[in-house]
Formats: C-alpha cells, sequence, structure tokens
C-alpha cells in the first residue's frame, strides 16, 4: 500500500512539473534555412527570412513544400520572435543547418548576426553559413526542382555527401566564429545563387574581420581551395601546341614555410599528382616532361597572382600570420610586427606536378 | 582485481570538463597555463606513484582503517569526516550541477533546473547508496559501455581535418611563461583518480602489486593535453575564450556525416551522462561510507540489499545537491569548484604525506617489535584470507 | 492391514484391496491401479505367486530383490499407497512392492529452447528420468544428488545436483537454507519453486535459470553451479546465474566461434533495442527532434502529421496491441494460432496506420520491439525486458532522451546491485571465490 502511494505521489509530481518541453514533432516548424538581409532602413535594419519545412506524408521529387516566412526588425533577435507570431506552430533552429547573409549585408557588418548565432544555443556549429546573391530572401523563395526533402538541395551541395565540387568551400560555422576572432587568420564565405532550377555555389568573398574586402572569380575560387585546403578533384587547364590540355588532379599535398627576415616571404610548396583528363595533342612519353613543366609553370603564375591580389586586399584567409605565430613560437611583438609588414611580404610558389597517367589513350 | 582501479584513474581523468578546468586552463593560456601543465604532469606523476606504493603496503585497507592504526582515533575521526564532507561531497555535487545544466541547456532549455536535478541526482544517490562491490561492477560495466564512445570521440577530434595545428603550436609556445598556480592545481586535478583508492583499497587482496602502473600519468597527460589544446584547436587562440559551454560547444563542431546522429555533440552528452554518473557516484559512495566508518567504524565492502542506514545518507547527500542547485548560480558553481579544486590539491597533498608517515610508522613498527609485526602481518593474512 | 488402510483414507473407490489365495498361503494386497504399472505387478509379483509357487524361492525373491522390502511402520503405509507402492501382507509382515507408473520412458522434445543443430531431447515431467538425462551427459563420479521433500500438501520430490569438487560451497549453503525456509502447500511447478528461493527481492529480474534441456544443465554443473530439479516438472532450476547466461543460447556452444560470438553481440544489441525504442521514440517525437539528422527528421515528422494525439499515447496503444496479440496467441490452440497473427500483425498493422490512428515509424518501431524480443533465448528474462521497457517509456514521458539515458544507467546499477545467492549478477570476470574473501576482510579487519 505504501509503495503504491508513493509511487502516485512520484508519478503525480513528475506530471504536474513536467510538460515543460514536451512538443511533438508535428507541432514544431522546422527551420531548415535561414537568412539576413540588410535593408538599409534605420529603423527595421534587419531582414530575416526563414525556410520552413513542411512535413508531408509523401516524398518524391519536387514535392519537398516548405514555407518562407519574412520580416524585418531593428535585430535578428526581434524579427525571430515576432515571427513566431506569423506560424501556428512552434520555430525549430535545432534542424537549421544553413545560414545565408545578403550581399548588402556581409558589405555593412557581420558583428551582429555573428552574436545572435553564437548566443542561441540551438544552433548547431556545423551549419554551413553562406552569402547569398542578390538577397537571402531571393534564394531561400527559390525551389529547385529535384528537392525531395526542403532544404535538402543545400545540405547536398555543401555537405560531403552529395556533390563534391571544386568550387564549393565549405564553412562551417564554429570555422567563421573562429576566423572572425582569430590572430592571423581571415574569415571567407562562398557565395550562392539560384539559376533557375538549382543553387550554383562557386565563387568566394574574403572579409577582413567585420566585412567583405574581395570576391574571388571562379578560376580564382577554384585556386583557392586548391592552395589552401589542398583540395584535389579540380584541375589545371594550359595551352599545349595551340590545343587545350587540362589535368585532373587526383592529390595535392602542400608545405607552407615563412621566413624569418625584416619582410618574411612565404614560400608554399604543392605536390600535384593527376591525370590528363582531355589532351587533342598526342601525348608521348618523351612529351611529359614538358607537359608537367609547362603545368608547375601555371601553377606558379597564377597562384603568386592569386596570392598578392589577396594581401593587397588586407585580408589572410589562408592563416599565414597564425602560422608564422606558430613556426616561431610568437609573443605579442611579433604578432605586431607581422601586422606591419604583411602588405609587403613576399610570396614564392613552387610546384611540382607529375602526370600519373593520360587517362586510357596516350 | 586491480583493472578496477584504473577505471577511476580513466573517469577522473575525463571528468575534468565537468569541474570547468579547461576553463581555467584556457583562461590562463598566455599566462603560463602550459608552462603549469607540465609542472602539475611532473608533480602529479610522483604523487600518484607514491599513493600508490604506499597503499599497496596495507591490502585490503582503506584510509580510514590505515589511519587509525597510526593515529589516536578522535584525530582519524576528524580527519575522515572532514575529508567526506568538504572534499568528496562537494565534488559529485559540482560536477553534478555542472552536467545536469549542461544537459538541461541542450536538451530541453525549457525544463526547470530543479526537476532535471529530481533525475540525475535520484539516479547518482541511488547508485552511491549500494555496497562497494556493487558499485565497483557499476563502473566497469558502465566503462566497458562508454569506451567506444570514447574512442570515437577522441579520434573525431584529433584527426579532424578543420582541427588548427597552428593554433595550438601558437599557445604551446607560451610553455616559457612562468606557471601560474592556479592552473598547476587545476591539471593536478586529472590525476586524482589515484585518490579513490581510500575507499577502494578495502577491496584489494594481500599481496597485490599494480601491474601497469605507468598508465596513470600517461593517461591523464594525454587526457590533459586533449583538454587543453583541442579547443583551441576548434575555437582558435582568440575564440576559445568565448564560449561558456567550452566542450560541449567543440564537441557540436564536429560532424557525423554517416549515421542517424549528425551532431556529434549528442554523443559526447551521451558519454557524459555516464561518466558524470559513474563519478558522482563514486565521490558519494566514498562520502557515505567514510561517515559511516565514523559513526560505528562499519567498513564491510559487501552488503546487499543496501542498508537503510544508507539510503537515508545517500537521500540526504540528493538533497544537500538540491540545496546547493536552489542557492547557487551557474558562475557561482564555477567558483566554488575553483575554491574546491585548490582545496582538493592541498588535501591530497597532506593524503600523499599521511600515507608516507604510516608506511615509516609500519616499517618502524616491524624492525623494532618483531612479533609484534608478525602478529600484525598474520592478522592482514587472515583478514584477506 | 486392509481395514485400517481404508479407514486412513477414508474408503477411496479407486483402490484396490484384495486378499489373493493359491492355494499354498494367502496374500493380502492393496494398490492405486491408477498409479501403478499393471503389468510390473503381474510379472514381478502376481506370476511368481501364482505359477509354480514356492514359498522359499518367494521369500528369497523377496528379499533380494531391491523393489521389495519390508514396511514395519503402519503409518508409512498410506504414504507409500500414494506415492504408487503396492503394499502385501503376508504371513503378518507387510511388504512393498515399487511398482510405480511410468508416464515417461523417452525423453521430451525440445519445445522452448530448440537448437538447430544441438541435442533435441528435452527433460520430462519424470524426475528419475531427468536425473538420468543429466547424469548421462554429465558422468563424474563426484556429481552429488541430494533428495528434498519439499510442499505440504503435493511432497514433491526435489533433487539437487551438483559437482562436490566444483561447487561453490557458499553457494550450496545458501541453498539448503533457502530450501529449508520453502513454506508451500503445492509445489506444482518450477516456477513456484524459483519465486520462493529467490526471495522477495528479485521480482523484476530471475536470477535462478529455468531450463529444459539436459545438456543446458550439464554445461552448468560443469561451471560448478546448482541444479534443481522438481518432480512433475519438466524444467530444471540453476544456479547461481549471472545476467549473461540468460542470453546464452545452446547454439552458442555447437556453431562455429565468430558466427556464435556474433549472434551473441546480435541478441544484446537487440536486447538493448526492445528497451529502449519505444521510449527513445517518444524522446525524439516529443522532445530531443534535433537530434537526428534532418532528412529522417522530416520522414517522420511526415508520417506522423496524420496522427491526432501525442506520442506516448500512440506508443502505449501499439504497445498493447502487440502484447495482446503475443499474450492471444500464446493462448490460443496452434491450429488457429496463424489466425491472430494474420488479423493482428498484418491486417490491423496495415489499415491502424491507414486510418491515420498511428504513424508508420510506430508501426515499424513495434515490429522491431516485438522481434527482438523474441531473440532474447530465454523466457524468463525475456518476460522481464517486456516488463521493463514501460519503466523507460514511463520516464521519456518526462525526461526525453536523457531520461532514457539515465534509466539505462540505473537498470544497469539495478543489475549490478543483484545478488544470485551472494554471486554477481552483472559482473564481467570475478573469481569464483571473491566475494568470500571480502567478506572475511570485513568480518576480521584488525584495526578497533
Amino acid at each position: 500500500m505504501k509503495k503504491i502511494a508513493a509511487s502516485i505521489l512520484i508519478l503525480g509530481f513528475l506530471a504536474s512539473s513536467s510538460g515543460c518541453g514536451f512538443k511533438d514533432l508535428d507541432k514544431r516548424f522546422f527551420v531548415v534555412a535561414m537568412g539576413v538581409d540588410w535593408t538599409g532602413d534605420k529603423e527595421k535594419p534587419y531582414e530575416v527570412t526563414l525556410r520552413l519545412a513542411i512535413p508531408a506524408s509523401k516524398i518524391g521529387e519536387g514535392l519537398a513544400e516548405s514555407q518562407v516566412e519574412h520580416l524585418a526588425a531593428p535585430s535578428i533577435a526581434e524579427a525571430v520572435r515576432n515571427l513566431k507570431s506569423h506560424v501556428d506552430k512552434e520555430l525549430d533552429f535545432g534542424q537549421c543547418r544553413i545560414f545565408l547573409f545578403g550581399k548588402t549585408l556581409i558589405k555593412h557588418s557581420m558583428e551582429e548576426p555573428l552574436n545572435w548565432l553564437s548566443r542561441r544555443r540551438d544552433i548547431q556549429l556545423i551549419s554551413y553559413a553562406a552569402v547569398a546573391q542578390p538577397t537571402a530572401m531571393a534564394i531561400l523563395k527559390a525551389n529547385p526542382a529535384t528537392e525531395r526533402i526542403a532544404g535538402n538541395a543545400f545540405f547536398l551541395t555543401f555537405g560531403k555527401e552529395g556533390t563534391v565540387s571544386p568550387y564549393t568551400v565549405t564553412e562551417y560555422l564554429f570555422d567563421i566564429f573562429r576566423r572572425f576572432s582569430e590572430k592571423g587568420m581571415d574569415p571567407y564565405f562562398p557565395t550562392i545563387r539560384f539559376d533557375g532550377d538549382s543553387y550554383v555555389v562557386e565563387n568566394l568573398v574574403l572579409l577582413n574581420k567585420t566585412k567583405e574586402q574581395l570576391l574571388l572569380n571562379r578560376a580564382e575560387t577554384i585556386l583557392y581551395n586548391l592552395s589552401a585546403n589542398s583540395f584535389s578533384r579540380s584541375g589545371i587547364a594550359i595551352n599545349y601546341e595551340g590545343k587545350r590540355l587540362v589535368l585532373y588532379i587526383s592529390r595535392v599535398s602542400r608545405d607552407v614555410s615563412i621566413t624569418r627576415d625584416r619582410v618574411p616571404t612565404v614560400k608554399l610548396r604543392f605536390k600535384i599528382t593527376g591525370i590528363v583528363e582531355q589532351s587533342a595533342v598526342v601525348l608521348l612519353n618523351s612529351k611529359i616532361p614538358e607537359v608537367q613543366g609547362l603545368l608547375e609553370q601555371e601553377m606558379n603564375r597564377t597562384t603568386k597572382k592569386l596570392l598578392i591580389k589577396i594581401r593587397n586586399a588586407g585580408v589572410d584567409p589562408y592563416g599565414f600570420g597564425l602560422h608564422y605565430l606558430a613556426k616561431y613560437f610568437g609573443n605579442e611583438q611579433d604578432w605586431k610586427h607581422w601586422q606591419e609588414v604583411y602588405p609587403q611580404v613576399k610570396f614564392e610558389v613552387s610546384s611540382r606536378v607529375i602526370i600519373e597517367s593520360t587517362g586510357l589513350v596516350r | 582485481m586491480i583493472r578496477y582501479f584504473y577505471y577511476h584513474v580513466f573517469y577522473v581523468g575525463m571528468i575534468n570538463i565537468m569541474m570547468f578546468v579547461p576553463t581555467l586552463l584556457i583562461r590562463d593560456r598566455f599566462h603560463g597555463a602550459v608552462s603549469g601543465m607540465l609542472v602539475a604532469i611532473a608533480i602529479s606523476s610522483v604523487m600518484s606513484l607514491v599513493t600508490m606504493a604506499c597503499f599497496e603496503r596495507f591490502p585490503g585497507l582503506g584510509y580510514p582503517e590505515i589511519s587509525d592504526l597510526y593515529l589516536p582515533r578522535w584525530l582519524t575521526k576528524v580527519n575522515i569526516l572532514s575529508a567526506a564532507l568538504f572534499v568528496w561531497l562537494p565534488s559529485g555535487i559540482i560536477v553534478l550541477y555542472s552536467y545536469a545544466e549542461t544537459a538541461r541547456m541542450f536538451f530541453y532549455p525549457d525544463m526547470p533546473p530543479l526537476v532535471n536535478l529530481i533525475l540525475l541526482a535520484g539516479a547518482a544517490a541511488w547508485a552511491s547508496c549500494q555496497s562497494t562491490r556493487t558499485v565497483q561492477f557499476i563502473q566497469e560495466i558502465a566503462m566497458v559501455l562508454i569506451t567506444p564512445l570514447i574512442i570515437l570521440f577522441l579520434l573525431k577530434a584529433i584527426t579532424n581535418e578543420n582541427m588548427n595545428w597552428d593554433a595550438i603550436r601558437y599557445v604551446a609556445g607560451y610553455v616559457r611563461i612562468a606557471p601560474s598556480f592556479i592552473t598547476i592545481a587545476a591539471s593536478t586535478f586529472l590525476f586524482s583518480g589515484y585518490m579513490s583508492l581510500v575507499l577502494f583499497n578495502r577491496m584489494h587482496e594481500e599481496g597485490f602489486k599494480f601491474k601497469f602502473r605507468w598508465v596513470v600519468p600517461l593517461f591523464s597527460s594525454l587526457f590533459l593535453a586533449v583538454t587543453f589544446f583541442v579547443p583551441i584547436g576548434f575555437h582558435g587562440t582568440v575564440g576559445v575564450q568565448e564560449y561558456v559551454y567550452l566542450w560541449s560547444m567543440t564537441a557540436d563542431s564536429m560532424a557525423l556525416d554517416y549515421g542517424f546522429i549528425n551532431r556529434v555533440l549528442y554523443v559526447f552528452l551521451l558519454m557524459f551522462t555516464g561518466i558524470s554518473l559513474l563519478y558522482v557516484m563514486n565521490t558519494w559512495h566514498t562520502t557515505i561510507h567514510f561517515i559511516r566508518y565514523t559513526l560505528n567504524g562499519y567498513k564491510s565492502v559487501e552488503e546487499t540489499p543496501a542498508s537503510r542506514i544508507n539510503i537515508w545518507f545517500s537521500v540526504g547527500i540528493g538533497a544537500a545537491a538540491f540545496v546547493y542547485m536552489y542557492f547557487i548560480s551557474t558562475e557561482e558553481n564555477q567558483r566554488v569548484s575553483e575554491v574546491w579544486i585548490i582545496t582538493r590539491f592541498f588535501v591530497e597533498i597532506l593524503t600523499v604525506f599521511m600515507m608516507l608517515y604510516f608506511v615509516w610508522r609500519q616499517k618502524k613498527s616491524k624492525s623494532k617489535n618483531k612479533p609484534r609485526a608478525e602478529a600484525q602481518s598474520a592478522a592482514i593474512g587472515k583478514a584477506a584470507e | 492391514m486392509i481395514e485400517q488402510i481404508r479407514k486412513e483414507l477414508q474408503n477411496p473407490s479407486d483402490l484396490f484391496s484384495d486378499t489373493l489365495d493359491n492355494g499354498i498361503i494367502q496374500m493380502e494386497v492393496c494398490y492405486f491401479p491408477s498409479l501403478c504399472d499393471p503389468t510390473l505387478i503381474k510379472d514381478g509379483l502376481l506370476v511368481p505367486f501364482s505359477y509354480r509357487f514356492e514359498l522359499p524361492v518367494f521369500n528369497r525373491m523377496i528379499e533380494a530383490d531391491p523393489c521389495f522390502s519390508e514396511v514395519d511402520e503402519p503409518q508409512l503405509w498410506t504414504n507409500l499407497l500414494l506415492k504408487g507402492t503396492l503394499l502385501f501382507k503376508i504371513e503378518d509382515t507387510v511388504y512393498r512392492f515399487d511398482a510405480q507408473r511410468k508416464l515417461f520412458d523417452r525423453p521430451d522434445e525440445v519445445q522452448i529452447e530448440s537448437t538447430l543443430q544441438g541435442p533435441q531431447s528435452a527433460m520430462t515431467e519424470d524426475l528419475d528420468m531427468n536425473v538420468s538425462l543429466v547424469r548421462l551427459r554429465y558422468n563424474e563420479p563426484t556429481l552429488c544428488v541430494e533428495q528434498h521433500v519439499l510442499g505440504e500438501a503435493s511432497k514433491s520430490r526435489v533433487t539437487l545436483l551438483y559437482d562436490a569438487e566444483l561447487v561453490n560451497r557458499d553457494v550450496l549453503e545458501q541453498i539448503n537454507i533457502r530450501l529449508s525456509k520453502v513454506k508451500v502447500k503445492t509445489l506444482r511447478a518450477t516456477g513456484l519453486l524459483l519465486k520462493e528461493l529467490s526471495g522477495r527481492r528479485h521480482k523484476l529480474f530471475p536470477i535462478i535459470l529455468q531450463t529444459e534441456r539436459p545438456d543446458r544443465i550439464a554445461t552448468m554443473l560443469e561451471r560448478g553451479k546448482v541444479a534443481l530439479l522438481l518432480d512433475g516438472s519438466r524444467f530444471g532450476l540453476v544456479l547461481p546465474v549471472r545476467m549473461f547466461d540468460f542470453m546464452h543460447a545452446m547454439d552458442d556452444d555447437y556453431e562455429f566461434h565468430w558466427m556464435s560470438k556474433f549472434l551473441l553481440m546480435l541478441r544484446y544489441v537487440a536486447m538493448v533495442l526492445t528497451i529502449t525504442l519505444p521510449a527513445t521514440y517518444i524522446a525524439i517525437v516529443s522532445y530531443n527532434p534535433e537530434v537526428l539528422r534532418v532528412q529522417l527528421t522530416l520522414s517522420i515528422a511526415g508520417s506522423r502529421v496524420v496522427v491526432p494525439y501525442p506520442s506516448f499515447i500512440e506508443v502505449f496503444l501499439m504497445l498493447f496491441m502487440i502484447e495482446a496479440l503475443i499474450e492471444a496467441s500464446l493462448r490460443l490452440p496452434r491450429s488457429i494460432g496463424s489466425t491472430a497473427t494474420t488479423v493482428g500483425g498484418l491486417i490491423l498493422g496495415q489499415s491502424i496506420q491507414q486510418a491515420g490512428l498511428v504513424s508508420s515509424i510506430m508501426i515499424i518501431v513495434t515490429s522491431v520491439v516485438a522481434i527482438s524480443n523474441f531473440v532474447i533465448p530465454n523466457n524468463g528474462f525475456g518476460y522481464s525486458i517486456r516488463f521493463i521497457k514501460y519503466v523507460f517509456v514511463i520516464v521519456s514521458i518526462f525526461y526525453g532522451l536523457l531520461g532514457v539515458v539515465v534509466t539505462f544507467f540505473s537498470l544497469i546499477v539495478y543489475w549490478c546491485s543483484l545478488r544470485s545467492f551472494g554471486q554477481p549478477y552483472l559482473a564481467v570476470y570475478v573469481p569464483k571465490n571473491e566475494a568470500k574473501r571480502h567478506h572475511a576482510a570485513a568480518k576480521g579487519g584488525r584495526s578497533s
């Protein structure tokens, strides 16, 4: 009798105290993507767009249904709170894996959006972040033709499960937080736009600690991905005997060293192994060293150009500054010195290209 | 059955995350944390090996019994009682608090903290009131279940391509700064697993020897390196200080690309549910048994079902956890843990010296008074049979 | 003699008693034909009595044959008769003749713990047959067989088997204490004995293994365990046991090493699944949908769209259905048992989902729970597991995923705190006499 009474008491207590947090899946709206735009308006500068997944019992090509809600407010937090009154279910950010920032916002300042993101407990630090062209709202309102689950196109584009493109530089939220505060390392974002039936990710925006400084074009993006992240599966193209020759890169390894002169020299060394993907000229074994040399030259030339362009923009996405500090176990003085001399820093690129095979034909 | 001892070393090596040790170390990362850690490794290695060697001479006896042999009864009682109430009890409560808050933050932020505590404190209290032998079995089973998660997690962390080794190297370069006291005290906590011998030495049999004793400094140093450097590798040298739930956020920075679960954060929380409950169970169990020893000299390791006095004590301890949580905020908890870590550091040193003194007394009485020593060793032999 | 017996037994109609006369000597015979074997009586007693009867020869037979013996205490008569013994009286001496009808002369077929390539013989409801089955498989001179009689009304014979060299004396002592404390009117099944021996604390999980396989008993004896056999029951009890023993199927010993290890792992995974899956479903649907990856969450959400009530009602509904289905197919005669599964499993499962009362994911969860539960080789342990999952469900209603994990920890605590006759219930490896050593250390400590 005593035991029964005790257990009823405990159950009653539990029942009265809980209910907080108990909310069924179908009573929640999952935010699968979120976008923030800068309106320029004094009163309500932030326009927040949310893409909400509508759970459907049928799943199929192009059947992904989602609802897009947007609202402008003085701050992001207020915008999200006010958006709650626009929907009939609880908003859940737990599954939101992509954050888009409008082109205008990134030109203005990233401080506030990042602050909001880092404070929310339900934001995953492994979410992807990207810059939306022209605006985040436009991207979120677009509907890719092949999407089966709302927002899945984003996850597949940026994640490793789906396409792996040399133009896509995946950027995680935690990495952004790190780069926005780290010494000698600056943030970047991939850009995303919509071409009518699918998303296109091919450019890179480089930032200093607050806003956009430089936009890399397609060729530069692929080169950056190759030289900074050792991303293989891209290619080098040259003109050889008047015809186009393309090398598919299957493996890259890179090595950075920085000299400790008054004005340091950054030495980048690459070892690239690849397969000839396309060549109108028949490549005999005797020609291969020559081709390799040409490829090396091309690689060195373009990379050095890119490095100088990035340096001149005053940003350091490669993290050369941090590497310099790490290499010489620097202290505050070294850091000051580096900041002073970075605009004049010299670059040396040397690469070794090895053609593994010429494909199935010569 | 020496293996049980090493489980203590392992989970204490990991529980530092809930004791705010990483936060303390990171705070001083440019002010002597790295050198402090090195000093701590040296101090703790010596202390742990010496303590283990001392306890080897008293098989089957816990610290209270040994102390009773050579010190007056009242002094032992005061010692044991204050150790139980001011060292063992609070450590369990601090860890329980900080784990409860971490779990609540990520699992259900809308739930009142005390309701969440009912679950965790209930489970921990129930586990702690069991007999010493049961506690050891629980420990082993839990460790066996958790180990795959730990390995997965550590592999995921160390082999992660997003980890920035430059940042780690840069911070490691600050080894030239003179060590700060708080980082020494905090880092020695990772080695404290050997302190569980004060109670669990009762389980050891006559003639036992610690095999693989180098595991203790080795693994603890490894855990120390991981606990300090991995967050820096993920959040950078500057960004790392901004996080309140440092390690949870570090875990959240890793992704499982394949599998039902996408966020390593949940693997981490799952793992720490087990580790925290284990730690709380062991500290509270030690508390209960120390108090019982001072009350009536009780020192049995086997008792099923759990006796009523144990249950009442564990209920009391659980209630103390509630009171603590009601009055202390998360920030205050962090400060309390800091005070506790320093107190523990001194208590540990004191314990080591006491043990050395006991060993010296034992040796002296053996050489001086042979027949008595023989009687004594005969008693030990009889006890262990 | 006959009058006295008839009076004591209140003149039962099924008692046969007569005075036989072969012309030389008279013999009073008295027995229950229903309990005795008529051919045995005919061959063993009536034939020597009637054909070519010679008194010295007959007396010699009575002296020499172990089936016959003198019964000089009249108060034993009724008891002997009720056990199926024949009593006869020649020249004022009463003799007994053991002529029990043997209902079973062959080992039974394995019904519950079936194996593919192991022995197919199981125990019968006859004690002597069972003892011989065990002895056949464990043929050691050290095997001890002790007889006990339990049950005030049933007076059932209980046999205690153990290897005298291997057995743990502590355990034996405890069993003898507990056996002497057993107070029941009738002992009808080993299940009753199991409950009596387990004591008050062990109400949730069995600490004694019930088995119908003589080869399992033999393996357990080899490991120094004690077996208990009860007359009239085709199950033996084995103790002390650990949790791992309940997850062990006899096939594991007979099949290839790695395959059986793999199956063992599979069984543990299945056990964890059947315990936690319904609770995890509630936790994920109602508390922590962010744990799973987004694609999975959205498909679960999609399947739950039409369900009009909270997740735990759904879970209770489906668990009730499946438990009722299991219970029904157990109680139904075998010939119509399949009807229940068809109606319940196929038709109902299909339409309950189409009607939108239950999500399709929940149907999957329910089936996984049921199937995984059947993977557990031991029936008694399986029952406990079936029950324990409701505890998880209830906790998860209030605490979500963390509740499930903490409850699992508590389950481990509970398992570890159990002792099967002083031996740990859940512990990885413990030397046989470990407990004893600690007891001694605790009792005979030298300080104080």
